[in-house]
């Protein structure tokens, strides 16, 4: 158990790609940390650290935007969405190690100038890149996220029997919790007639394989599990936080040679391991998962690397109506997700499994107690995780 | 030749580490690295072996038949320079000659053809006399 609480949230609206023009990064980034310190009853003259993910935000900046009288701590996971709950672990390490009291985790993202799907942005957290390394990719083709997704889920479905209508459940159950919250991009139901006869962007991903192109802005404020006792909301534990994965598998082409098992994950499983093992908790403590989902099949992977089923089950696990809200056995993106409610470079997950964990979530989970939270299927590092009540 | 795909996207950066392998290519070639003291397949090629941490590494040439191991029909272009490109096949190669995957396309294929397991050998793209890239097309017959 980390001594590290939530103690606010908030974001602005999600807009479509683009349509958060003419507000700045900046401005939305602000208005997301504004109102999470308010939610939390601080006030900016209590922030002292930034712990972010994916690129983070210029803190010298934002930190003259805001007010903050004193920066104490900065830091920045490395990789992209990947490192998106290890945010918390760096924000509970300073608050442990007495390095900060009171830390921003904030994304805020515009897919105006760059789109992160694309091969040749210029901008953005992914720049189009120019390494030897890169050599042995990008002359073929593999300039796109999905293209080695694509492949991952292509390997499984080979090995498994996991199925396209496996992968619609997913985006299925995803859009039917986003249509219920106001604050959703996405708002028609979707059949699974719909997914199956949706145009192939990259076989065996579909156009609702993939997540939505957003603008927004999600803040949290994190302080020390005692602080945060006599603050304006129900504290929410980071009970435990791991980051990293595997050192001989990471990056996108040493991925190409790994192991069958590990090819056919979303390479979460060094990760999960460490979490289940220092948090003591298991699979079915979980109430309520929030998984990365940049593409569906993902997802189901995730459902394997944790052991929420067996390797190679994902597809019936999920058929078999499994995380749908709120009668499955383990709910999952009660929030709609990457792929239907906004894509803030996954820090909406953080922000559900908050809202779970307080009780006061749109599709909520009664009586939540454990609150699973992951970052993307990436490159080192990858991260997760779990959320609970103070006790 | 026929193989051409997004000269565009054939555009190499070489250093000390990789340049034995384009060089190979040059010369229709297709090698490996591997660990000179322990065997261990180094590729993309590595200065130092991750498996026994000796530096030197040799450069073994492959038959260059391999098999399917995993692909995407990537049908959407997100990349301009392959815009005039698509569809065209990712695929993961599995060479027969060692534990050596390696990122290509299948060329010469229709898209229904490729499947996981198909039997590929290696076909030389020569965007120019300086870049020759692998790719791989069906073994046929």
């Amino acid at each position: 158990m980390t001594n590290a609480s939530i103690a606010g949230v908030g974001a602005t609206k999600y807009y479509r790609r683009g349509r958060s023009l003419p507000r700045s990064v900046l401005e939305l980034a602000v208005e997301a940390i504004t109102a999470a310190l308010a939610d939390a009853g601080l006030s900016v003259r209590d922030v002292d650290g930034f712990a972010n993910y994916g690129g983070g935000l210029d803190t010298a900046r934002l930190a003259q935007c805001l007010g903050v009288p004193e920066v104490r701590f900065t830091a920045t996971q490395q990789g992209g969405s990947g490192g998106c709950p290890g945010s918390l672990g760096i924000a509970a390490a300073a608050i442990h190690a007495g390095m900060a009291s009171v830390v921003v985790t904030v994304n805020s993202i515009q897919q105006a100038a760059y789109r992160l799907g694309r091969g040749d942005s210029t901008s953005g957290p992914y720049t189009a890149g120019t390494t030897s390394d890169l050599d042995f990719v990008m002359p073929y083709g593999l300039v796109s996220p999905a293209h080695k997704y694509a492949m991952i889920a292509h390997r499984h479905m080979h090995l498994y029997g996991t199925r396209r209508e496996h992968f619609a459940e997913i985006a299925v159950s995803t859009r039917a919790n986003a249509i219920r919250r106001p604050t959703s991009v996405m708002t028609k139901p979707l059949t699974v007639e719909e997914y199956l006869s949706a145009r192939m962007l990259s076989d065996p991903l579909c156009l609702y394989d993939f997540c939505l192109e957003t603008d927004g802005a999600v803040a949290i404020i994190t302080t020390s599990a005692e602080r945060a006792r006599d603050l304006r909301q129900r504290p929410v534990r980071i009970i435990a936080v791991e980051s990293g994965g595997e050192g001989q598998h990471s990056p996108i082409w040493a991925w190409a040679a790994s192991p069958e098992d590990y090819f056919t994950s979303a390479a979460h499983g060094a990760v999960a391991r460490r979490l289940w093992d220092r948090s003591g908790l298991s699979p079915d403590d979980v109430d309520v998962a929030l998984l990365y989902d940049h593409f569906a099949p993902m997802v189901l992977f995730q459902l394997e690397d944790y052991g929420v089923c067996k390797k190679g089950e994902g597809g019936p696990f999920v058929a078999d109506g499994n995380i749908r809200w709120p009668d499955g056995a383990l709910p999952v993106n009660t929030h709609g997700g990457n792929l239907s409610e906004g894509y803030i470079m996954g820090i909406t997950h953080i922000l559900e499994g908050v809202q779970q964990i307080r009780g006061t979530a749109v599709n909520q989970v009664p009586g939540a107690q454990v609150a699973l939270v992951t970052g993307a299927p990436a490159s080192i590092p990858m991260s997760a995780a779990l959320l609970g009540p103070e006790r | 030749m026929e193989v051409a795909f997004a000269p565009g996207m054939a555009v190499l950066h070489p250093d000390g580490t990789t340049q034995p392998f384009w060089d190979a290519c040059r010369r229709h070639e297709l090698v490996y690295a591997a660990c000179t003291s322990c065997g261990a397949v180094r590729m993309p090629p590595a200065s130092v072996c991750p498996a026994c941490g000796e530096a030197p590494l040799t450069w073994n040439p492959a038959t260059g038949l391999g098999s399917v191991y995993s692909f995407t029909i990537a049908r959407q272009s997100f990349h301009a320079q392959i815009d005039d490109y698509v569809p065209y096949v990712i695929a993961v190669i599995a060479l027969d000659d060692a534990l050596v995957r390696l990122i290509s396309n299948v060329v010469s294929v229709t898209l229904e053809e490729v499947h996981i397991g198909l039997p590929v050998q290696v076909v030389w793209d020569d965007v120019s006399p300086e870049i020759v890239i692998p790719r791989f097309e069906p073994r046929r017959g």
